[in-house]
Parts: C-alpha cells; structure tokens; sequence
C-alpha cells in the first residue's frame, strides 16, 4: 500500500488545486509554524477517515468527526473570499488521495460543497467515492460512492488501524496512553486478526453452553416426564385395579342373576304342582266369599223388609187418629167453638186505655165492645187452648199429606217384598248351589295344610328370590357401568403412557460425547485464543525491540528493553536486570512509541502482506539534540513508505535544523521533500499555503 | 488473503499437540467455518459442529464405549 500522491483543494490553507506527490520510500514535508503542516496532515485524515484534528491556542486538541462541525473549518478562507467577491454560486473544498495498492490503483475522494447564502457560504452536502482501476492496463474495476465507497475503503484501511500508521505527535500520545495500554491491545488483536480467535472462542463457548442447556433442558424434561410417567403409572395400575374391581363385582353379580334366575325357575316349577290345589283353595275361597255374601244380601233384604213394614204399619195407624181427630175439629169450629186467640195481658191493656190494641175499637164505659171484652177477660186460659188446636189441627193437616201418601208407598213396598222375596229364593238358590260345589272340589282334605304351608314357603322364596335377582341385575348393570367407565380411563391413561414413551428423549450417548466434546472444545479454543494473542504481542514486541535497539545504537540515552504486560497491555521499558525503568522523559516516551508502532504495522504488514505508510505530524516536536534526529533516522529505517512533517527551525539558526537538510539531503531514503510556507498577503485571511519541493 | 492461513496452522498445531483427533477436528472445523463460512451465526455453527460430532461418531472415530 503506496500512498502515491495527494491533490488538496481549497482545504484549510491550502488555496485552489495543489498536487504533492509522495516518494515509495520517505517523503519529508519541512516547514515553520502555520505553515500548513497539519493541514496537510489533516488532509489525509480528512480523505481517509473523515476527520481533522482541531487544536486550540494551548496546543490541545481534538479529532473531530462530525461532518456540520469539519465544513466550518475547512473551506480555505481565500477561496471564500474570492468567490464571495466574484458572486460564485457554489464552492467546493476536497481531497483527492491516489494509493497504489500493487495490483489496483485506488482513487478517493471526498469533497464538501457549500453554496451561497447572502454573503456567506453555507455546507450544503459532502460526497465521497473511491474509485479502484486495474494498475496494469486501467480498466475500472469498481466506482463506488457513498457509504459503498466507505465500506470499500475500510478492506485497505480498518479502522483500528488508523492512529498507527496516521501518527500524529500529540493526538497518538493520548491514544496511546503508554503507560495504561490504551487502544493499543484492541490495536494490536485487529491488525494481527485475533478476532477470529476471539470468535472462535466465544462461539466455542457458546456451543458448550448450548450444548450444556439443551442437555440441561432434557434432564429436567426427562426428571419431569418420568414423573409424570410414575404418576400416570400410579394412576393406571389404580384404573386397573378398579377395573378388576368392578369386573369382578359385575361378574359376580352376573353369576347371581344367572343362580337366582335359576332358582326362580325351580320355585316355579315346585309352584306348579301346586296349581291345580291352588286353583281349588282359590276357587273355594271365592265360592265361600260367596256365599257369604249372599247370606248377608239375604239377612239384610230379609230385615229391609221387616222394618218397612213395621214402620208402615205404625203410619197407617197414626193416619186413622189423626182423621178422627180432624174432623172433631172441624166440627168445633163449625160451632165456633174454637177459642178466640186474644191473650189477656191485652184485653187488661185495651179495657184500661178504653181502646183495642189490635184494632182500634173503641171500648168506653158502657159500649158493646167494653162489655164484650170484659166478659172475655175470665176465658183467657180457654183461648189459650183454642192456640193449641189451631196448632195441633195445622199440624195434622201436614202429616195427613204424608199419610195420604202411605196406601201408594205400601203397594210400592209390596212390590219390593215380592222383589226381596224373589232374590231371597235366588240368592237362597245360589247359597245352595255354592254349598254343592263347595262339597264337589277337593282341597280341603287332610294334607292341605302342608300343602298350604308349601305354597306360603314356595311364595316367600319366590318373593325373596325375586328381590335378589332383580338386586342382582341392578348390580350387574351399575358394576358393568363403572367396568366400562373405568375401562374407558384406563384406555386413554395407558395411550397418554404410550405417547410420553414415544416423546422421551433422554439423555443418550451422542448427548454425552457433544457434551464432552463441547467442552474439550471449549477449552482448546480458550487455550489457541491465549496463544494466539500471546503470539501477536510477543510478535509486536519483539519488532518493537528490533526498531528500539535501532535507535539505542543512535542515541546513548535510550537503553533498556520494550516490554508489553499482556494482562494489562502495558507498555513499557525494563533495564538488563528485568526491572522497570520508572524514570523516562518525554524522548523515550516518544522513541517507545514509534519502536511499538513501527513494531504494529510491521505485524500488520506481516499479517494482511500488505504494507502500510507511516504518515506523522510533529513526532518529534517535543524531543531536543540527538534524539530527535536519531529517532527521523529510525522512522525512515522503520518503514517502507512513511511521510514525516517536522517543524522547520532555520530560522532559529539552530545546528539540528541544519543537521536535519543535512539529513534530508543525504538519506537516499529520502526520496522527495517539500517545504511550506505561508503566501504574502496584506490580511492573514487571504493567505494561503505554498508547497516547494526541496528534493527530488 | 494474509499470512493467517500459514499462521493459524502454527498457532492451532501448537496449541493442540495434546488434544484427542475429535477435538483437533471440532477446532479446524470452527475455524474454517468463522474463516470461510459465510454464516457465523451461532445456531448455524452449533449445527455445523453438532454434525461433525456426529459425522465422526459415524466414522467411529469416537470410542463410544466410553459414553
């Protein structure tokens, strides 16, 4: 990887199009302060990653990455103020940066575009493409742009990379962070690739735990399914006990239909030969209720008959006293005879208010009526009487309607009696026939009451044996109910039993040989991880040392050796005894940093057979006498291609300035140098970086 | 692309003069399949070495009596 030239466009201080090439080998860009010497060191930044390193009046600064924030930095200002003053629409500030990558040429691109807005330039949009061409006969092999372009760009310069071969003098200082590791060992695990080891050990670890889980997971399965498959166990033996139970109890019942149905059918038969005395003793009884019955008929016709008479009779005579007495009545009232009804508490009433009561006649002393009614007065007792017949003879009037009625109701009971006569002689007659029929059937004779006492015992078996087949049958059918029932479980239990057989995946061999293997697998990706760090930091320091040793031979003040503490990625310097150096100045700290970092790209180089530029700004700024040119000499040693900007003090007329033209001169590493300076312009504003070559 | 592949033999054969053939076999083929495959994701390459396992198995590499 050949940085091959870089054309800086109206970017910071440089103004308009401004075309630097860089040597394969050293490139050395010499100038005073502001002259643009890290701008040009920015520029490259600015192409390749997008950022600048801005510093503030005390020296400290920062990478800034935002693109809103860059657009208000770069656009050179004397371009601004000439396109302001020519009324340009737009105006572009970019760098263009060609790398020779052996086999393909790649050009890249970034440009930041502003437009006019009033009288100021406004950042409108960036854009970004790199471009790759076939080195050999410049045939487009691919043109990209965009985030595209970016991720092209990232194959030939990782990120991870960037502050190592792009070293800027007090930025890589904090990144560095020498005596902490810093990026460093995140540095040094991407340039030497580790990260397929730490891939392969965390994947390894993965699969040891996945493997670990599922095994896990079946173990629980399995514990859960074994119990639940005892308890499905459990419960069918249980089923099948019931089932047993009831068949049993089904079957039993069974039998006792079958036995009792059996003994039914003896009792029967017995029953049988009993039929015919049965009949008898039934046709008898009946014969005999019978005939008690029309014995009673007969009594009762005979005493309805009596009695009707009787009370007939006594009617009949009562009629003859009653007519008699009738018309002696009637013969008494023909002679008035018949006592008026005039109480003689009234009599007394009318004769003392000389009035009658009733009707108003006047009864004064000496009339008719007066007389007529005292002489009433003494018959008061016989009026009384005169009430009594009227009574008795109203009374007797009613009867003798009754009694008028008698010689109908005695033809009536005449008729009766010869009907009562007639069922007399019937049921005299059936009595008689019953008592014939009752002589002629058999049943009555000595052994009937064994035989009745059979029957009596046939019928209670027959009764108790009917109860217990039918208990029986209730039995068989509730027992067969709960036979099947229980069955039915059972069937469904012992198919649920077969399933979860089918379903257990216990923990077999392959299980047990993933796991074993899983784990041994595990280990030796965590054993290869180690080793393989081990070896890119033993690789790195042992470059780091090479390039230390290097400028130990130049500079007396180094000495001792590099080392990296690969626990905590520390870097630093151990005398010939193993002990730490703690007291290093700001030289060897800067020599440290290059050995390692010189030590890194050569591990990276190694690594991806690629080589890397080394690009740093002010790597020396801070180093006096000897050391700094000792350590110029080491970095144009070091590296394949490196581009190295120091601060040009001639003016100071300082003896190492002239040591370092001296240098630049004679190192036939050297292959090109530039030297910059500020244009002349009355305003500050309006100038601008000039680039002189000084060699070749 | 890199000295990796002649890097990785070296770094792996050192790392496992000790280790069972199975192992040895599981190592390379993780490797490969981060190296080379183009699907890293776990599930995948967990089958990947689920299968080996069991390729090897086949193959009777794998003394199962032990198991």
């Amino acid at each position: 990887m050949e940085l091959k030239q870089i054309t800086i466009t109206n970017f910071l201080s440089y103004f308009d199009e401004n075309e630097i090439t860089f040597s394969p080998t050293t490139t050395i860009f010499i100038g005073q302060n502001k002259s643009g010497k890290s701008k040009l060191f920015d520029a490259i930044n600015f192409v390749l990653y997008g950022r600048i390193f801005l510093t503030d009046e005390g020296e400290n600064g920062e990478w800034i990455t935002n693109e809103k924030e860059i657009s208000a930095f770069i656009l050179n200002n004397h371009r601004r103020n000439v396109a302001l003053k020519a009324g340009d629409a737009v105006v572009n500030s970019s760098v263009e940066l060609v790398i020779d990558n052996a086999t393909s040429k790649l050009t890249i691109t970034r440009t930041f575009n502003y437009k006019l807005s009033g009288n100021k330039y406004d950042f409108a949009f960036s854009d970004f493409s790199v471009t790759e061409i076939n080195s050999l006969n410049g045939d487009l092999l691919s043109s990209d742009i965009g985030d595209a372009a970016k991720d092209k760009l990232r194959m030939y310069f990782p990120e991870s990379i960037k502050n190592y071969f792009l070293f800027q003098g007090e930025a890589a200082s904090k990144i560095m962070k020498l005596q902490k590791g810093g990026n460093f060992s995140l540095a040094v695990k991407e340039i030497a690739r580790l990260g397929i080891f730490d891939e392969a050990k965390e994947l390894a670890s993965y699969y040891a735990s996945n493997v670990n889980n599922r095994i896990t997971r079946k173990t629980n399965k399995s514990a859960k399914q074994k119990e639940e498959q005892e308890n499905l166990s459990a419960k069918i033996e249980q089923f099948e006990n019931k089932v047993h139970e009831y068949a049993e109890k089904r079957d039993k019942a069974e039998r006792n239909v079958s036995d009792y149905s059996a003994k039914l059918d003896d009792l029967n038969k017995e029953q049988e030969t009993y039929k015919e005395f049965e009949e008898n003793l039934t046709q008898r009884k009946q014969l005999e209720q019978n005939l008690r019955k029309v014995e009673q008929d007969l009594k009762l016709a005979e005493n309805e008959q009596k009695s009707t008479i009787a009370e007939e009779s006594i009617f009949y005579k009562v009629s003859k006293k009653i007519d008699s007495f009738k018309d002696f009545y009637s013969q008494l009232e023909a002679k008035g005879e018949v006592p008026p009804s005039i109480p003689a508490s009234e009599i007394r009433k009318a004769l003392k208010y000389c009035q009658c009561t009733i009707c108003g006649t006047d009864l004064s002393e000496g009339t008719e009526a007066r007389k007529f009614a005292e002489a009433r007065l003494p018959k008061c007792d016989t009026d009384r009487l005169g009430d009594y017949l009227r009574d008795l003879n109203s009374t007797m009037s009613n009867i003798s309607e009754d009694i008028k009625r008698v010689p109908e109701n005695l033809q009536k009971l005449i008729e009766k009696k010869h009907e009562l006569d007639e069922r007399q002689r019937s049921l005299k007659k059936q009595k008689d026939e019953a008592m014939q029929m009752l002589s002629q059937i058999q049943g009555d004779d000595s052994d009937s009451k064994e035989k009745k006492d059979n029957i009596e015992r046939l019928k209670h078996s027959v009764r108790n044996y009917t109860d217990l087949l039918d208990k029986a049958k209730s039995d068989k059918s509730a027992n067969d109910a709960l036979y099947n029932d229980y069955y039915r479980q059972l069937q469904n239990l012992k198919k649920q039993l077969n399933t979860m057989i089918i379903d257990d995946d216990d923990i077999d061999e392959s299980d047990r040989i993933r796991h074993f293997y899983a784990d041994k697998l595990e280990a030796a990706m965590s054993k290869i991880n180690t080793l393989a760090n081990k070896t890119a930091y033993e690789e790195v320091q042992q470059k780091s040392n090479e390039y230390y040793k290097e400028m130990t031979k130049e500079n007396s003040a180094l000495s001792g050796d590099i080392k990296i503490d690969l626990g905590t990625s520390e870097i630093y310097t151990v005398d010939e005894q193993g002990s730490r150096i703690r007291n290093i100045n700001q030289g060897d700290r800067i020599s440290i940093q290059l050995a390692v970092i010189a030590g890194i790209l050569t591990v990276a180089q190694d690594q991806f057979e690629q080589q890397y530029p080394f690009v740093t700004d002010a790597p020396v700024s801070a180093l006096g006498g000897d050391n700094k040119l000792s350590t110029i000499q080491t970095m144009i040693n070091a590296f394949e291609q490196s581009i190295i900007i120091i601060k040009d003090d001639t003016s100071s007329k300082n003896k190492t300035n002239d040591e370092l033209r001296k240098l630049i001169a004679e190192s036939k590493n050297v292959g090109l140098a530039y030297e910059l300076s500020m244009s002349e312009a009355e305003e500050t504003s309006n100038q601008f970086t000039v680039v002189k070559k000084i060699k070749g | 692309m890199g000295k990796l592949e002649t890097t990785l033999p070296k770094i792996v054969h050192e790392a496992l003069q000790d280790e069972d053939y199975v192992t040895r076999d599981l190592v390379n083929v993780l490797l490969n399949q981060i190296y080379h495959g183009r699907n890293h994701a776990r599930t995948s390459v967990a089958k990947t070495l689920d299968d080996e396992i069991e390729k090897l198995t086949d193959a009777g590499k794998i003394d199962i009596r032990n198991f």
